[in-house]
This record gives C-alpha cells, structure tokens and sequence, in this order.
C-alpha cells in the first residue's frame, strides 16, 4: 500500500481518518464530512437495501389470528423469497400467499395437487387419512366438502382452527401466488 | 478510456431498445394488451362523459371472439355471450359504480396450440357504487383467447376465488 486508502476502503469508511485515532474514525463513520465517497456510500448501501428488502427479503407485519399460536396475531417477519427456488413447497410447510399488491396471507400447506381435502368435526383429513397437526392447539368443529385440489393449486389453511369457519380464510390458491416462506 | 465508455453505453442503450422492440411485437406481448385493453374497457373513472364511456365500450369486437363462455364464481355470469351482449352487460356494470378500476396483475401467458393462448392474471376491482358503497375484490381470471384474422381474442373465461373452498 502506498499510503492511499482503496475504493471500497474509501467508499465504507474502513480507513482510519488523518489523526488516526479509533474514536475519530467512529465517529468519522457515523457523522462523515459530505464528499463524493461519502455520497457513493449511501448510493451503495441504498441500492443494496432496495434489492434485499424489496425483493430478497420482504419486510412483513402480522395482522390477524388465523396462525395462532404458531405466529402472534400481531408481530414482524421478513418473507424470504429465496425459499422455493430450488424445492417445490410440500405439505406442512407454512408459505406467504400474495392476495393483492401488498397484503399477504400466512398459511400452512395441507393439500397438494389430486389431494381430497376435507375436515370433518374438526379434524383435517387428506385423501380420507386423518392428518396429525401437533401445531394445531385451538379446536375446532370444521365441517367441509372433500375438496380435489386442482393442478398448479395447492390447499392452504391456517393454525388456528377456533375461529368461525366463515372468518377463516382457507382454500386452495395457485401455487403461482406463494411468494416464499416467513424467515423466522 | 471515456471513448470506450461512451461506446458500451451507446452499445448497451441499443441493446435494450433492440429487445423492447423486438418485446413489444411478440404474441405474449400481444395478449398483455387484450387483457390491458379489457381492464381499461372495464374502468370508469370519476365524472366519465357518457358518451366517451359509451364509445369506449363500444369496441367489445376487437377484444372479444365472436363467442365467449364465462364461468363466475359469483356474481351470476355464467353463459355464452356475443360481444353486443358483452356491451350491454358492460354498460349495465359500469353503471351501478361512480367509479371503478380495474386491474390485471402478475400475468402468466402460455401458448397450448398453435393460434391458442392461455392467460392466467389476478384481477383487482376497486371503486364506490352510486349509492356510496365501497368495493375491492381480487379474484384468479383464467382466459382463453384465439387468433382471428391475425388478432388475438378473447373467447373464454373463469372467474375463480382467490381463495377457492
């Protein structure tokens, strides 16, 4: 090195500022003097927080009990959109269903493509052979039509089965509408 | 070196005119715009002149086959309608909202056979009737569209439920 700090050394700041003290180069670090590697640096980390939040990692707010208890009625995740890119999503699998510009659902998988879909008293049966759901803890007295799920669809239903059935949002959607799956 | 630069730009710039272009002739290009043009037939803005909404309609025979079968989840549509009747039922619609738009979003567009298309988009509607009330719906619209006299139309469609019990 001759003495020059690099690009990217000057674009993050890494290098120490001219008295060369660690508490002058932090504090150089969070409140810069305005100059052209300064401006670079909040281009850079804005273009890469576009491409993470906007599209890698889809900040999103839980509204509504239809999870419970595996997700709070109200808390934060992120969608990672990352997660069905090299797997198919499978049964158990709790997904991220887009419904319109920005309201998502959070739902479980229960039903694949040919599956007969249907709960009877309550209890979710998939080709007539009662499922175990250890996540379910909240009852219900569901009773449907066995449903065949369609090609290119797959049935998707939430945790918490103690709401009126007319208030819960469950059914079979296009498998094109899972945008991912909730990073934590 | 900035010669070279000024070079890769211009390169690039015709590049992705190029590729538009080329985008922009292309049949899946092509069903985009039946479908866009059905949204816009479908849309009414705020203090529409009747007669531009008219007109607007009017043109149902450059979208729609000579006959189309309509499946609706709700909403009592199903059946098989010329477009003249497409007209009629597009003006009664229209009518009951002061306003209302309609979207496609997330078009999926497949060729099966030869002169055949099948599309798959979500279509939005929001707006607020005459009588103050508000409306927003999202369903899954499936649509079948053939080639006629060289130009893609409409000649079938289902209207699912986004989430279909």
């Amino acid at each position: 090195m001759d003495g020059k700090p690099g690009i990217v050394y000057r674009i993050f700041h890494l290098h120490r500022s001219d008295d060369d003290t660690m508490a002058a180069s932090v504090a150089e670090f969070f409140v810069p003097k305005f100059n052209r590697w300064v401006l670079l640096r909040m281009l850079v980390v804005a273009a890469g927080a576009l491409v993470v939040f906007g599209w890698l990692l889809i900040p999103c707010v839980i509204d509504g009990e239809s999870m419970m208890p595996t997700f709070p009625s109200s808390g934060f995740t992120f969608c990672w959109r990352g997660r069905y890119w090299f797997s198919s999503p499978r049964r158990g699998d709790i997904v991220v269903v887009k419904y319109v510009d920005k309201v998502f659902f959070l739902k479980r998988i229960v039903g694949l493509p040919g599956d007969v879909v249907q709960f009877r008293r309550g209890r979710l049966y998939v080709n007539d052979v009662r499922q175990k759901e250890p996540y379910v803890r909240y009852v219900s007295d569901w009773n449907t039509k066995p449903v065949i799920v369609s090609p290119g669809h797959c049935f998707v239903v939430g945790d918490n089965r103690s709401q009126y059935i007319e208030r819960h949002r469950f059914g079979q959607i296009r498998m094109s509408r899972i945008v991912g799956a909730p990073l934590f | 070196m900035r010669k070279y630069i000024v070079l890769l730009i211009f390169a690039a710039a015709a590049g992705a005119g190029a590729f538009l272009f080329l985008r922009g002739d292309s049949d899946e290009a092509r069903v985009k715009k039946v479908i866009r043009r059905l949204c816009d037939m479908t849309t009414k803005r705020e203090g529409e002149n009747p007669a531009a909404g008219a007109l607007l309609i009017s043109r149902t025979d450059e979208i729609f086959a000579p006959e189309v079968h309509i499946e609706a989840a709700r909403g009592g549509f199903d059946g098989s309608y010329t477009p003249g009747r497409l007209t009629s039922e597009l003006a009664r619609c229209r009518a009951v909202f002061r306003r209302v738009t309609v979207r496609a979003q997330d078009e999926e567009i497949s060729f099966p056979e030869k002169d055949k298309a099948f599309a798959v988009f979500s279509g939005t509607l929001s707006g607020d009737t005459k009588t103050g009330t508000s409306v927003s719906e999202v369903r899954d619209v499936e649509c079948r569209l053939v080639r006629l006299d060289g130009k893609w139309k409409i000649s079938g469609m289902v209207v699912h439920e986004v989430l279909e019990r």
